[in-house]
């Protein structure tokens, strides 16, 4: 009897030791406030957060099991989206040029807080954030638990670096790289003018992709395994791979003869084959840039 | 599931185009699940027999006897009415004296007819039910590629135009879904998808309409290329008119503003 008595005080102890330490960890000052689902950051609100006028959010998840999705609309500065080992969203936003703000106003700062305005918003998993970008060129970093998908628009220059998610990444830019590594999932990405450089560790099985561009390069690496089946087309540049793709003629001339007399040249430079046996259909144009589409761990520009 | 094999074997059967070897594949398949194979061949040859039956010459004493009958049944039909036995011990009695040939024979055709009828029926309806079930089957997914239409991610919005592509690009309501799609989308590679469907129907003049109305109203550089080519490619002297007002835009993009350039050339 005693002795299961010293044993329920043991646990006890163990118990309140851990709940103390999940206490102490949640109010850690190096993770900045804690909002709650909801988050602004335009106002004067912990001076300790404000770097040379930057800004940060953190916000939770209504679900943190289960798989959340970033919605962001960005237009001048680059986006930074990084996948990492915890359940929070941590948005940083920061102002390229504080320097020549500084210097264009004779020494004058920008109020904190008042250079830039961040606005993120959690509702079912979902989390949207903006910045008022359109006005001033913005750096947004934002980090997310793995398993999580994109929707990104990106509206005027600069780069998207997406890194370790896994979900549908769905990004449209219209100037600027656009990067992902070490993603399992699928994509539907389209830039402008920028390259799409994408590596693929997994891919999500029958679930249809699309890469497209007007002058960008498009560079894709997937798993050796992968089954898809191809459409690719570039008006000036080379389509490259070093998958053993099974070209389709049949299909391409099939397109063309169902034309009804009608001339359709813009189909003859489609081409048709099949990654492992054929599968989803995964879509490549560009009209100035080249195609490369190889196996994953077979790059050599290093991108990983 | 069934074996793809038995069901070739069935609608061959059926079809009556059985080869011997054919049939003995079919027999061994239906010994197989114990059937009596010796019998199945003895109740062939009845049927087969059956048409062949010798039907008698109504000869002279066939039509005496048939009169006799009728006399017969007359007197008979006499003595009920005067009261005599009732008509169920009739029945028993002198009824059955007379049909009971046919009835053995209606017994034989009901036998032949159930054997026939249980050896092939499992087949037909095995047939009409994959029928109706892929029809049902298409119906369904139809309808659900339509509500895929309006899902939140971009790949299942392209896994259902694609879908449409490769059934039925011409039918009416899909040809209103994907104008719905190229206009309305939000993503680009999504309304591309549904550009590429249209330009396969564009001798159909709403979507040419449509295409053609587009001109000005797509602000994405991939679609104005990606439009421009087709309408070029089709011949659509009317889109040179909005194709010269998207030129007029300050913020238009280099590539498709050479493009329509000597879209315009060509089309003019």
């Amino acid at each position: 009897m005693k002795m299961m008595k010293s044993r329920l005080r043991d646990a006890a102890v163990v118990y309140m030791s851990a709940a103390a330490l999940l206490l102490l960890s949640s109010i850690d000052p190096a993770a900045g406030p804690l909002t709650g689902p909801e988050g602004h950051a335009d106002g004067p609100a912990d001076p300790a957060v404000h770097r040379n006028g930057s800004e940060q959010l953190i916000l939770g998840l209504s679900s943190p099991d289960e798989e959340g999705v970033l919605i962001v609309q960005h237009h001048k500065g680059t986006v930074r989206i990084t996948g990492y080992d915890g359940e929070m969203v941590i948005v940083n936003a920061s102002p390229r040029y504080v320097d020549t703000a500084v210097v264009a106003s004779g020494g004058m700062k920008p109020f904190p807080g008042h250079s830039i305005k961040l606005h993120a918003i959690e509702k079912h998993n979902v989390v949207t954030v903006s910045t008022n970008s359109h006005e001033r060129t913005i750096d947004l970093e934002v980090r997310v638990p793995f398993d999580f998908s994109l929707h990104l628009e990106k509206h005027a220059a600069g780069d998207v670096h997406v890194h370790y998610l896994r979900g549908e990444m769905e990004i449209t830019s219209s100037a600027g790289n656009v990067s992902l590594t070490g993603i399992s999932g699928s994509a539907v990405i389209s830039t402008v003018e920028g390259d799409i450089l994408l590596r693929f560790e997994r891919v999500t099985p029958h679930a249809p992709m699309a890469f497209t561009s007007v002058t960008g390069d498009i560079d894709v690496a997937f798993p050796a395994d992968v089954r898809a089946s191809v459409k690719m087309m570039t008006g000036r540049g080379d389509i490259r791979s070093d998958f053993d793709i099974e070209v389709d003629r049949r299909q391409a001339k099939t397109q063309t003869s169902e034309s009804t007399g009608i001339q359709r040249a813009f189909l003859e430079d489609w081409t048709y084959g099949s990654l492992g046996g054929g599968g989803p259909r995964f879509l490549f144009r560009s009209y100035r840039g080249n195609i490369t589409i190889r196996k994953s761990g077979n790059h050599p520009r290093g991108a990983e | 599931m069934k074996d793809y094999r038995n069901d070739e074997l069935v609608v061959e059967y059926i079809r009556k185009e059985l080869t011997p070897e054919r049939e003995r594949e079919l027999e061994s398949i239906l010994a197989g699940r114990g059937f009596d194979i010796p019998e199945l061949h003895e109740l062939k040859a009845v049927y087969a027999g059956l048409g062949e039956l010798p039907v008698p010459e109504a000869g002279e004493s066939m039509t005496a006897r048939f009169y006799a009958m009728l006399e017969n049944e007359k007197r008979k039909e006499t003595e009920r009415a005067a009261g005599r036995p009732g008509p169920g011990g009739r029945l028993l009695r002198g009824g059955f004296d007379i049909w009971w040939p046919r009835l053995a024979y209606a017994a034989v055709l009901v036998v032949i007819g159930w054997s026939v009828g249980y050896w092939a029926a499992p087949a037909r309806r095995y047939e009409e039910r994959v029928r109706l079930m892929s029809s049902e089957m298409t119906e369904m997914k139809r309808m659900m590629m339509f509500s895929m239409l309006n899902r939140s991610r971009a790949s299942e919005r392209l896994q259902a135009v694609q879908y449409f592509n490769d059934l039925a690009p011409g039918d009416d309501q899909v040809v209103t879904a994907m104008l719905d799609v190229f206009e309305h989308d939000e993503n680009v590679n999504v309304r591309l998808a549904a550009l590429d469907v249209l330009a396969g129907v564009i001798s159909d003049d709403r979507v040419r309409a449509g295409l053609i109305g587009n001109v000005t109203r797509q602000d994405s550089p991939i679609i104005q290329l990606a439009l421009v080519d087709i309408l070029v490619s089709a011949r659509q002297v009317q889109a040179v008119e909005p194709l010269r007002r998207l030129l007029e835009r300050k913020d238009l993009n280099m590539v498709v503003r050479s493009r329509i350039d000597r879209g315009i050339r060509l089309l003019s």
